[in-house]
């Protein structure tokens, strides 16, 4: 008997969400005759004298009351299949039950945990949301235990699913349960087309008859911006019979402002020299931000002023400037904003270390030297105002001292240069050394276009005339601006309309360019960019980029020194070389701002180091990570590499280098690195780690532009934030129960009728029979 | 006996009668007393009108004065003084004994009888009562002696409602049985034979007696508010029924109409006062129809 029941339990379940209502609610169709039968069996009697008058009614209405009692008999039947039809919810079609009901599936569910989903609604993220829909899902999915295999990945590691291809059943929930406590929402960007890839993957390694992938996410505008990769992604699960469900965890776009940048120039700060801190906060919401003051935190100590910004209107991004001091050794910066619905935007951390000055040596060509005296004097006048330490040198200092100590080197007016003074040149500049080159009278042009210009070197950006050339100054009374300047940050400080003190600045002579060399930089497109030109429209300044480092060269084509013009003995001079110094000062040992999730991965010397490293995340206990060895032959870690931290990298003895990958990186703040010397002494470098300023822009698309984007012929569901019908199939049906709710409604109005119309209503009082 | 045949007299319907009494002095003279004005014309000392003769008219009431002054033939109309021979006649039928209430239809009948008695026979006019079923039960001849009462009550008292009714020989008995012209009161559920009732009231009529038709119905029987399955038993072997009384109401209450229409409608014609009367109804209904049927006769008989 059980078994005839389940098997029919069984078949209707085709029709019904609650196929177990169904046997009893037939049986109860039958109530109605039931109850007819047992009233015509019980009756009571009454001696009655008219019995004329009745039975020549009954010979009269026999008939009709016959049909009405049919009928009203019907009619209560009827009522009371559209009952059993409503409780035990009948569906015609199948594909709106319950996408955890039916044959077995395999469910995919694709979690979004990007830096976005941390966005607050009430006291949960939309990640926490998203979870929350997870859990219903399998919830759902458990109460028909065995019956669905399920794989749950995040976005973020999509290598490595928390759950795959498992029976989804009371136990996969708890499991999921305990591990939905631990688990954190990234606050990296991530990309949604490599989730729906990574899906297909999976989906392709299991053979299922039904396939459902569940994206949760929080459908940001910004990640649909270029959605053709995801459009296509979406097709292909969609080739594959993948019905792609996308979830929504987030209803409405929250007001937020991030800190989109907090920058300076970090590597020529100088212990005691001002360092100027620029810090950008981008207004994400629609409306006005008013009074946003942001905190500054030095070293762990919060400053007692703070950087205020009246107004940011919405959409745009407003910048404020502050200048610190700091101490030689390494210091952290975090600029904090109010809180608001994204937290990860509200903080920026900066990591630098702060040297006790910044070597710089200047190569004159001249042994008198007296050209250098002036870019040493422009430099470091007094040298605790400017952080420089400038020395002044011949030629042959470069062959006979090691040049990456300094920062940049200047060559002045240098005739040639032997090959080992310019090896350890080019050997600086390929390792990202800045270097400054200043013409005069003494250059060989044929040297220069020969070893320093093109394929020959490419450490000179062009190739020179054969001799120097004069300025033509047409008008002495009214001479003009003799400087040029292109929109470049060494010459951004003379930019505008009153430059009076440019103005006065004349050049008399220079090394024009060879005839034949195209002046042309769009057309040139050889990575040399003219900066400032003569008012003979005769390039002066160039800029180029040597080696993979991306050392910077700037050359000038006429003296540092009044040789060839007056500029060294005009105030902007100094300016000009204190930009100049560092635009090209080398930052290749600067520590990176980096984007939450990018892996630190270091390449050490195992002669100078030990393989124990220490890294200690932000708020986190230092982390021991042994580095292993790896021959040079074998393939390069990929990524980006950090050096050794603090220190110019060396060309390992052995042949053999050091390795270390470390990937948790997710959270923003200071990631502290100590490695070990020979000597067990610790080297200690910070990295700060931000999250990245994509993810504060919380615009969301609409749904129908998703559809409209993915295209109207892809089957693809959508499920708006707070909705859980989806997953119990309460929609199932939905219009067939509004059908039998208004059947219903017209079924008991024809019985009320009928039944009033068959019964007996006493008339009112005062009436006469 | 005394016990039983008093409770058709009820205190209160007799102190209703008491109040009747008083507005019946004004529109009934008696013989006796002098009360009660006979509404027919008769040999009497007292000069009502003249009237031209007819063949048929006794000649000893030719006034020849008139002739020998005139040249014609007129009569002499006295008034009658008399007093009032009424005959009740009681249905005993087994229908009668119908009633769900605290009183049947033979019960309120009865009640009806014993008043009209008390009031006329307090007003010394002359009273009989034929109680019957499918033949005559029990006769009380007329009188208008004051202990006439507890005759008629012991009467009514004495029988119960068992039989079928047979109301033509009934009536044509009562008839041939009342030689003077009377008031006939018939009470009764007339669940009877239509024609064999419509021939005893006409014969009635024919007879001269003035007929007094009290439709006894129970309120079942007029409104007919059964519900719920029911088995109808007839009464006077009228078979049985199951059925659902709210789909037959309609038409059951259609034939009752049709019933008393018909009732009606003979009654009208043949100058019968036909009253139909609710068990429901208080007793002064009834009694009310009667002093309203007196004063009509007053008007219809004479002309």
């Amino acid at each position: 008997m059980n078994a005839l029941l389940s098997q029919w339990t069984q078949f209707f379940s085709t029709f019904f969400v609650n196929p177990a209502l169904v046997v009893p609610g037939a049986a109860l169709v039958a109530s109605p005759l039931i109850i007819h039968l047992i009233n015509r069996m019980r009756f009571r009697r009454v001696r009655f004298a008219a019995m004329e008058f009745l039975l020549q009614s009954q010979r009269r209405n026999r008939r009709r009351i016959l049909i009405e009692q049919l009928l009203l008999l019907l009619l209560r039947v009827l009522i009371v299949l559209a009952l059993m039809l409503l409780i035990a919810r009948l569906v015609l079609n199948e594909d709106q039950f319950s996408i955890l009901t039916g044959d077995k599936s395999y469910h995919v569910v694709l979690i979004d945990d990007s830096g976005s989903m941390q966005d607050q609604t009430g006291e949960d993220s939309a990640f926490d949301q998203g979870l929350d829909v997870v859990r219903k899902l399998v919830a759902e999915g458990s109460r028909r235990p065995n019956t669905q295999k399920m794989t749950i990945v995040k976005l973020s590691d999509l290598e490595k699913p928390l759950k795959q291809y498992v029976d989804v059943n009371a136990e996969l929930l708890a499991e999921l349960e305990a591990e939905f406590e631990n688990l954190r929402c990234s606050h990296q960007t991530l990309d949604l087309s490599d989730g729906l890839e990574a899906a297909g993957r999976l989906f392709a390694a299991q053979p299922a008859t039904m396939k459902h992938l569940h994206v949760v996410s929080d459908y940001r505008d910004r990640d649909w911006s270029d959605h053709t990769a995801l459009a296509k992604a979406i097709r292909g699960l969609d080739d594959s019979d993948v019905l792609v469900n996308l979830v929504r965890t987030v209803g409405e776009q929250h007001a937020n402002l991030g800190i989109t940048d907090l920058s300076g120039n970090v590597h020529v700060a100088a212990a005691g020299v001002p360092l100027r801190l620029r810090v950008s906060v981008k207004n994400y919401s629609q409306q006005m931000a008013e009074n946003v003051r942001m905190s500054i935190v030095v070293d762990n100590q919060k400053l007692p002023i703070s950087l205020v910004f009246d107004k940011i209107d919405p959409g745009v991004t407003v910048s404020r400037e502050k200048d610190l001091s700091f101490e030689a050794g390494p210091h952290e910066v975090r600029m904090e904003l109010p809180a608001d619905a994204l937290a990860g935007d509200n903080t920026r951390f900066l990591a630098f270390t702060i040297a006790q000055t910044h070597p710089v040596l200047i190569i004159d060509g001249e042994s008198s030297g007296e050209e250098g005296l002036y870019v040493s004097d422009a430099l470091a006048a007094d040298p605790s105002l400017t952080g420089f330490n400038p020395i002044i040198e011949t030629p042959d200092y470069l062959s006979r001292h090691p040049l990456q100590q300094f920062q940049c080197i200047y060559l002045l007016n240098v005739p040639e240069l032997r090959p080992d003074q310019l090896g350890p040149l080019v050997e600086y500049a390929e390792q990202g050394g800045g270097l400054a080159w200043f013409v005069g009278p003494a250059v060989n042009a044929s040297f220069y276009n020969q070893a320093l210009y093109g394929t020959a070197g490419g450490l000179f950006p062009v190739p020179l005339a054969r001799t120097s050339a004069e300025v033509e100054h047409r008008d002495d009374t009214l001479p003009g601006p003799d400087l040029r300047f292109s929109e470049h940050p060494i010459f951004r400080i003379f930019e505008g309309q009153d430059n009076p003190l440019v103005e006065t600045v004349r050049i008399d002579r220079y090394f024009p360019v060879r005839a034949d060399w195209d002046k042309d930089d769009n057309r040139r497109k050889d990575g040399v960019a003219t900066i400032a030109s003569l008012n003979n429209k005769q390039p002066l300044f160039f800029e180029h980029r040597y080696g993979k480092q991306g050392g910077r060269i700037v050359t000038c084509l006429t003296t540092a020194g009044p040789l060839w013009n007056n500029w060294a003995r005009n105030p902007t001079f100094v300016i000009a070389q204190l930009e100049l110094e560092k635009h090209i000062a080398r930052n290749d040992r600067t520590l990176d701002n980096r984007r939450v999730g990018e892996p630190i991965q270091l390449r050490l010397d195992p002669a100078e180091y030990l393989a124990r490293v220490d890294i200690a995340g932000p708020n986190r206990e230092p982390e021991t990570i042994e580095a292993t060895r790896r021959t040079p032959t074998e393939s390069p870690a990929t990524g980006k590499e950090q050096k050794n931290p603090g220190n110019p990298p060396q060309r390992t003895a052995s042949g053999t280098e050091l390795i270390l990958n470390y990937r948790d990186t997710d959270r923003p703040g200071v990631y502290r690195i100590k490695l070990y010397d020979q000597d067990q002494q610790p080297v200690e470098s910070s990295i700060a780690y931000n999250a990245p300023a994509e993810e504060s822009d919380l615009g969301l698309i609409a749904s129908a532009q998703i559809r409209k984007l993915v295209g109207a012929d892809v089957e693809l569901q959508i499920q708006e934030p707070g909705t859980i019908d989806w997953i119990e199939g309460k929609d199932a049906g939905q219009e067939v129960r509004q059908f039998l709710i208004y059947l219903l409604i017209g079924f008991f109005v024809m019985e009320q009728l009928l039944a009033y119309r068959l019964s007996f209503h006493p008339k009112t009082v005062g009436a006469t029979a | 006996m005394t016990q039983d045949y008093r409770r058709f007299l009820l205190p209160e319907a007799i102190s209703r009668i008491a109040r009747l009494e008083v507005r019946a002095r004004h529109i009934v003279e008696g013989f006796l007393s002098g009360l009660h004005r006979s509404p027919y014309y008769g040999q009497s000392v007292e000069f009502v009108q003249h009237r031209e003769y007819v063949p048929g008219d006794d000649i000893r009431r030719i006034d020849w004065k008139v002739w020998s002054k005139t040249d014609k033939y007129y009569i002499k109309q006295y008034e009658e003084d008399t007093n009032l021979r009424t005959t009740l006649l009681v249905d005993l039928s087994e229908s009668m004994q119908f009633g769900p209430g605290a009183m049947t239809k033979f019960d309120y009948g009865c009640t009806i009888a014993a008043a009209l008695a008390y009031l006329l026979l307090r007003q010394q006019d002359s009273v009989g009562l034929v109680a019957f079923d499918s033949e005559v039960r029990t006769r009380v001849p007329c009188r208008s002696k004051r202990n006439h009462l507890h005759s008629i009550l012991a009467a009514l008292a004495a029988e119960s409602p068992d039989h079928k009714t047979d109301i033509y020989s009934i009536l044509q008995q009562v008839a041939e049985a009342q030689s003077q012209r009377g008031m006939v009161v018939v009470i009764s559920d007339l669940f009877v034979e239509r024609d064999g009732l419509f021939r005893g009231l006409k014969l009635l009529r024919h007879r001269g007696h003035d007929v007094l038709l009290f439709h006894v119905m129970d309120d079942q029987e007029l409104d007919f508010d059964y519900s719920g399955t029911t088995r109808f038993e007839g009464m006077e072997d009228m078979g049985q029924l199951v059925c659902d009384p709210k789909g037959l109401r309609e038409g059951y209450l259609e034939a009752v109409q049709e019933f008393l229409s018909s009732l009606r409608r003979h009654c009208s014609r043949n100058t019968i006062d036909y009253q139909v009367i609710r068990t429901s109804d208080h007793l002064d209904a009834a009694l009310s129809h009667y002093m309203n049927h007196r004063i009509g006769m007053r008007q219809t008989v004479r002309n």
